[in-house]
């Protein structure tokens, strides 16, 4: 059955030489009994032709090409000098186009490294961190002795007598009664004998005490 | 490939600067044509020419002569075309200008059909008319749309080698040549009879 639709779609190819032979009469037969198709195909021929008919004028005069072509020669003689500059100025005229994302990070790279550069520069020439020549010449090294208090231990002995009678009695120690008789005794016989306590005895801060206790075992 | 242009090409090739000149005088009307209808302005149309001969100039030695110079060309020109429409366009006044009526009015061609048909200033008028609605079909095309229309109508090009040529696809070449025709139908004031696409029972006649 004959499709308006399908045959208005095939009608682009065949205005425009894109169908086989075969394909062709098979569209013209279907045109030839739709009156429709016959008018769209018609309407569609008849603007082409329009076109056809305006296109010449829409092209520039006759006395635009020499004009032309005189532009074209300009632009090939600037063209064919550039090659034979010298290198540095070829450089310096050459242009490339870069993506704008990829100029922006470059440009930030680049001012990064220049402030990061900057800076450093300006901390090590800094008077403050390195000292200058006359500073160290005004610098010398004195030698001082210094005396170092060196703690000496002092060993103190204090023998405590205690007689052997009051030993042997397995006594405990004399009383301070017994100890004014025993004085007294020893006077008697000529041995200038003293109590020796420790009152009032005041260690040096610094004197290390070692108490040494006589025994039983220990005398002879 | 005619056999001047493939002595003209050899000599370019070698240096021969004035060859090379007498070889874009040969083409350069066609080159130009296909520009004016890309851009729809002659400022664009001339930069775009320029840049396509000066692309040629630079490039002539990787012509190898496996097709016709013509169609190298034109693919040089195509590929400028779409170089610069992917790149910013550049418009006078923000906008695309149409061509002005004074300058299509001055073209030996409208001499010759008014002198060779003795035609009277009413079908002057008429042709005029003709022109404007025509331009105004074509500006309202789309770039691509424009130039898909002319490889086809006017180069002649297959479906597919405009296909490879803009790396778009078959159905947009053929939607672009439908909506082309319909905006010169529509501006010439063309209509088809019917435009119910409906099942014809017993056809149409």
């Amino acid at each position: 059955m004959h499709d308006c639709r399908k045959t208005k779609e095939d009608l682009i190819d065949l205005i425009f030489n894109e169908m086989d032979e075969a394909a062709e009469l098979r569209l013209l037969e279907e045109m030839e009994a739709c009156r429709a198709c016959r008018a769209e195909y018609h309407s569609m021929r008849e603007a082409l032709g329009a076109f056809d008919d305006a296109a010449p004028a829409l092209q520039p005069a006759r006395e635009f090409w020499p004009e032309h072509h005189a532009r074209v020669e300009e632009r090939l003689d600037a063209a064919q000098s550039a090659h034979v500059l010298p290198f540095w100025r070829r450089t310096l005229r050459t242009s490339f186009s870069v993506p704008v994302p990829i100029a922006i990070a470059a440009t930030l790279l680049l001012a990064a490294t220049s402030v990061l550069a900057i800076r450093s520069f300006i901390f090590n020439s800094s008077p403050k961190n390195a000292p200058s020549e006359a500073t160290e010449a005004k610098i010398k090294y004195v030698e001082v002795p210094v005396e170092k208090r060196v703690v000496e231990e002092r060993v103190v002995t204090r023998t405590v007598y205690v007689t052997k009678r009051s030993r042997q009695n397995n006594q405990s120690a004399p009383s301070a009664q017994n100890l004014q008789d025993i004085t007294a005794q020893y006077k008697d016989e000529g041995i200038n004998a003293t109590r020796a306590t420790l009152n009032g005895f005041q260690p040096p801060s610094d004197v290390k005490l070692t108490v040494i206790k006589g025994s039983q075992s220990d005398e002879k | 490939m005619i056999d001047g242009d493939g002595q003209l090409i050899e000599r370019a090739r070698s240096g021969d600067r004035e060859a090379f000149g007498l070889l874009a005088r040969r083409f350069e009307r066609r080159v130009y044509s296909l520009a004016l209808f890309y851009t729809r302005n002659h400022g664009d149309a001339e930069d775009l020419s320029q840049e396509v001969w000066l692309k040629v100039y630079r490039h002539l030695e990787s012509f190898r002569g496996e097709s016709s110079f013509y169609t190298w060309l034109r693919q040089i020109t195509v590929n400028t075309f779409l170089n610069h429409r992917r790149s910013s366009i550049r418009h006078v006044g923000g906008e695309p200008q149409p061509l002005r009526l004074v300058e299509i009015e001055s073209v030996d061609y409208e001499d010759t059909v008014r002198l060779a048909r003795g035609a009277s200033m009413e079908d002057d008028l008429h042709r005029k008319m003709m022109v404007e609605r025509v331009e105004a079909a074509l500006t309202e095309l789309t770039p691509q749309q424009r130039l898909i229309f002319i490889l086809k109508h006017n180069e002649g090009m297959t479906y597919e080698e405009i296909s490879a040529a803009l790396n778009c696809s078959t159905g947009t070449i053929k939607k672009s040549l439908f909506r082309a025709v319909q905006k010169l139908r529509h501006h010439l004031g063309l209509k088809s009879e019917s435009r119910n696409y409906l099942r014809c029972a017993a056809g149409g006649k």
